[in-house]
């Protein structure tokens, strides 16, 4: 049958790109390196960085702390369509407290055990209810919280110097994605808000190594298998047509990367280190963003003439490397105190294409400091500071979603505590 | 494979943590306005009607004035104080939403809903389009601006206080005290719209007032002290609007099904004139079938929508609904109400009296034609029609509707054949005299007519067919957010190639909403 009216073309299309976004600050002592400590890692930290590391962890070990996160991203669109040339909207400033928390046990010399308790992806993007880019996205957040219980083994000495060797399994617990976006397919504007949690644990396993061939210089690897997260929870619309749109259900999954690292340490004297890590992230995995609706609904079709309980967001995503550059001194002038001092450059996984406001990402140079200070044989202090400023990105594909530039820096903040007993 | 970046491109990034480390933005972005050897986008004024207004679905509203053409060509030039006489959502009008898009059911708005946003700009609008307005009220040439004014709110709105003095109760005093860099001039619509909307029933501005009045304007705007560049727009051929398009077709083929082959139709008398030499006197004549699969023979308006189920409808017969006899018998006493030709009283008696409505119908026909042809033929003409042993005439609702001579279907809800060739040849001829101006000219009438021929064009991805819900609002008369959309990007493609503007932004069209007014429940 011919429809009255010809009307086609309504697109709903969730997009999270969001979790597009690691996060790599698992550790405040780690922070004060950026990250580059996949060869160092001796700590409780380990678990994340490179479960071997752990074997070289020593008695009781207690390691805590947050890293507060502040992006600041600017957007000028260059279209005009839908306004003025050139004109900045800022994103909403949020903070996010990324929390991590490491216990670890020495069962006997070379062996110890651990459990950790991180938050790899996380975050969350808000922009003004009526900003320009509102049918891309107002607000969208993701959470994921890992347990990774571990073990690290000194492996017998075969006279090629220490090699330790670590497995653990990384359990992801805890997890949410929410976005809301505005439909300006009608005047009045509708709106459209998905919630979901994470359905049941998803698990994977990360494994390390580390060998020590020399006392200059230590070699690290670690890898992390990727994870399957499922989502399901609630997609609401307001203010849309009935005959179109109904609330109802909905689900979806999201592979969470694999990665691996590949470290070198050099250690030229007893107090310093320098450290070069490698970081690969198998980002191809988020190929697409599939959203199940529980009721097939009609405003689904473009051509609103078959009811359709899918969408499909194309993510497309490319597997990219990190440069992670750090290095630690310990005993600076005083007996005690650690200094830290990282670099690092990022190739962002998202093809211009496929970047939107749920998160504007880029390639990013980043620069940390980091201190510890042992305030007691039993305590120490930690502290970090990750300075991000992403290159400038203009999106010109007639095929993104919102055309324009953008620019994105953000600081990072962290504190934390060791206890060794 | 692993792939380190250069050492350069390191130490580049180096610096640039050093310099940039804290500033928000890396670079400016270039938002002056777009100015060439030809063209000054930096005042731009723009002149019109509904169409340049930004109307659409049946009102003037918030949501759509944004997409209006003149305002998406004002953005692209970067132009960044073009101040429109925004009305609130949904509008002064009367918009028409949709409570259910699949069935294709609708409500509308209260006309005077919207509230004015902006009236107290302190200088003219830069979009001056006035829905309604004729190319007269430019000059306010034949005096009658503030009378229109009278059953028309856009007046008020877009000219505010410049109506209450004579002397500059006209679109040009708002350009004289703007003076434009650049006008965008699009009259004349109006000027034939309402002949084709009506039946052919309302009058059109005769061509040769036309030329008078557009060239007197064009002379008016060329001898502005800014001396603007000048955009004129074609008038596109009003017979191919939805609003005549769209409802023929479906009665067509419902009627076919039934086995009627044609309706039978009230026509115009037309004398004999320049733009249909033949006129229209012969009294057979006056009462046509209508092969509606034809649409050069006849166009059904949208305002018949709720009169055809009628079809067929007989006073006489037992069976037919009462209200069905009397929705036809009303249209002819509103008919002869808005004529002036009988009072609100008789009106109520005449929808009593079956009878005395034949009679009072068949005198103001002879009335017609003896005001078209002159009393001598008049005698004629009544006596013929007043034969009853004739095929046609008198009236009598006892016959079915539409179906015989004798209960023909009103004139105003079909432009016949005669009427079609009337309003072609009078927009060709307003198109000539739009293009004789030596102003630089936008084709929306080949634009349109292309869009026609081929059934449809896709830009931007974006398939647009000269159907309601596509390149035309729900009103079938104006476009869509993204039919203005098109317009505008044409424009800007004219002041590239013709003006050398080429820094003007493209128009993206997947890019503009489409912003399907609607009535939710929830």
């Amino acid at each position: 049958m011919r429809k009255v009216f010809l009307t086609a073309f309504l697109f709903l299309i969730t997009s999270m790109t969001l979790a597009g976004q690691d996060i790599y600050e698992a550790g405040v002592r780690a922070n004060g390196m950026l990250g580059a400590y996949t060869a160092l890692a001796n700590d409780a930290s380990s678990i994340f960085y490179n479960p071997a590391g752990l074997a070289k962890a020593n008695g009781i070990e207690v390691i805590g702390g947050a890293t507060f996160i502040s992006p600041r991203t600017t957007f000028r669109n260059t279209t005009t369509e839908l306004g003025p040339y050139g004109l900045e909207q800022k994103m909403d400033k949020q903070t996010f407290t990324i929390p991590n928390f490491y216990g670890s046990y020495q069962i006997q010399e070379g062996l110890t055990a651990g459990l950790g308790v991180y938050v790899p992806f996380g975050l969350g993007t808000r922009w003004d209810d009526d900003w320009i880019g509102r049918a891309s996205s107002i607000e969208a957040n993701i959470e994921t919280v890992f347990i990774n219980p571990a073990i690290g083994y000194t492996l017998p000495d075969f006279g090629i110097g220490d090699v330790h060797i670590g497995a653990g399994l990384t359990i992801l617990a805890s997890g949410s994605v929410q976005q809301r976006r505005a439909i300006t397919t009608f005047v009045p504007e509708g709106e459209f808000n998905l919630e979901g949690t994470l359905d049941s644990p998803g698990y994977g396993y990360n494994i390390g190594l580390k060998y020590e061939p020399v006392d200059l210089i230590t070699f690290g690897f670690t890898y992390r298998s990727g994870v399957k997260a499922e989502f399901s929870g609630d997609a609401e619309f307001t203010n849309t047509p009935d005959e179109l749109f109904t609330n109802t259900g909905g689900s979806t999954s999201i592979d969470l990367p694999a990665s691996f690292v590949g470290a070198i340490a050099v250690h030229p004297s007893e107090q310093l280190t320098v450290e070069f890590d490698y970081v690969w992230w198998g980002w191809s995995s988020f190929d697409a963003l599939v959203i199940n609706f529980d009721e097939a609904m009609l405003g689904l079709d473009p051509q609103l003439e078959q009811p359709q309980d899918q969408t499909t967001n194309i993510r497309d995503y490319k597997d990219v490397y990190q440069l992670r550059l750090g290095s630690e001194y310990r005993d600076a002038f005083v007996d005690g105190l650690t200094l830290r001092a990282g670099f690092t450059y990022d190739k962002t996984p998202i093809r211009e294409v496929r970047v939107d406001p749920t998160l504007p990402e880029a390639d990013r140079i980043q620069w940390a400091l980091g201190v510890s200070y042992t305030v007691l044989p039993e305590l120490t202090i930690d502290a970090g500071y990750i300075h991000i400023r992403a290159n400038e990105r203009t999106i010109e594909d007639p095929e993104a979603d919102l055309r324009g530039v953008y620019n994105t820096l953000a600081y990072l903040p962290s504190i934390g505590f060791t206890l060794k007993l | 494979m692993m792939k380190f970046p250069e050492l350069k491109h390191i130490a580049t990034i180096l610096l640039a943590v050093l310099l940039f480390a804290s500033c928000e933005d890396y670079n400016d972005l270039d938002t002056g306005v777009v100015e060439t050897d030809q063209v000054d986008m930096t005042t731009y004024a723009a002149v019109g009607n509904s169409l340049t207004a930004g109307l659409q679905s049946g009102a003037l509203y918030e949501s759509a004035q944004e997409f209006s053409f003149p305002a998406l060509v004002a953005r692209a030039a970067k132009v960044n104080d073009f101040e429109q006489p925004m009305v609130s959502d949904p509008g002064i009008g009367g918009l028409i939403q949709i409570t259910d898009i699949i069935q294709g059911s609708i409500t509308r708005a209260p006309a005077d809903e919207g509230q004015p946003l902006n009236a107290g700009l302190n200088r003219p609008y830069n979009n001056l389009g006035i829905p309604g307005a004729l190319t007269a009220d430019y000059l306010n040439a034949d005096g009658n601006l503030l009378s229109r004014s009278q059953s028309n709110p856009f007046y008020e709105l877009v000219l505010r206080s410049a109506l209450q003095d004579p002397a500059t109760a006209n679109i040009h005093s708002q350009l004289e005290a703007l003076q434009p860099t650049l006008v965008s001039f699009y009259l004349g619509n109006n000027d034939i719209l309402q002949y084709a909307t009506s039946g052919g029933i309302a009058p059109f501005t005769a061509p040769s007032q036309f030329q008078n009045d557009y060239s007197q304007a064009i002379n008016a705007v060329n001898s502005l002290d800014s001396s603007p560049a000048i955009l004129v727009y074609t008038i596109p051929d009003v017979t191919t609007i939805p609003f005549l398009t769209s409802v023929g077709p479906q009665l067509s083929s419902n009627l076919m099904e039934q086995g009627v082959p044609q309706i039978v139709v009230q026509k115009s008398f037309i004398e004999g004139n320049p733009l249909f030499p033949e006129g229209n006197s012969d009294p057979v004549e006056q009462i046509s079938t209508s092969e509606l699969e034809n649409p050069d023979e006849s166009l059904v308006t949208q305002t018949a929508q709720d009169i055809l189920p009628l079809i067929g409808t007989s006073a006489a017969d037992p069976s037919a609904p009462d209200d069905a006899v009397e929705a036809i018998q009303q249209v002819w006493i509103d008919l002869l109400l808005s004529a002036g030709a009988i009072s609100e009283a008789e009106a109520e008696a005449l929808a009593e009296n079956q009878e005395q409505l034949e009679q009072t119908l068949d005198q103001f026909l002879i009335g017609q034609y003896e005001q078209t042809f002159g009393s001598a033929q008049a005698q004629a003409f009544a006596s013929s029609w007043n034969d009853e042993t004739n095929d046609v005439g008198p009236y009598d609702f006892d016959q079915p509707f539409a179906l015989s001579p004798d209960n023909p279907m009103h004139n105003q809800f079909v432009l016949d054949g005669d009427e079609i060739t009337i309003s072609n040849n009078v927009v060709s001829s307003y198109n000539s005299t739009i293009q004789a101006q030596g102003a630089t000219i936008i084709d929306a009438n080949g634009i349109f007519a292309d869009i026609v021929s081929a059934g449809s064009i896709t830009v931007n991805g974006v398939t647009l067919a000269p159907e309601i819900g596509s390149f035309f609002s729900f009103d079938g008369v104006h476009p869509s957010s993204r039919g203005y959309a098109l317009l505008a990007k044409e424009t800007i493609e004219i002041l590239k190639t013709e003006l050398g503007a080429e820094e003007l932004r493209d128009i993206d069209i997947s890019e503009v909403p489409q912003g399907i007014p609607v009535v939710n429940e929830n």
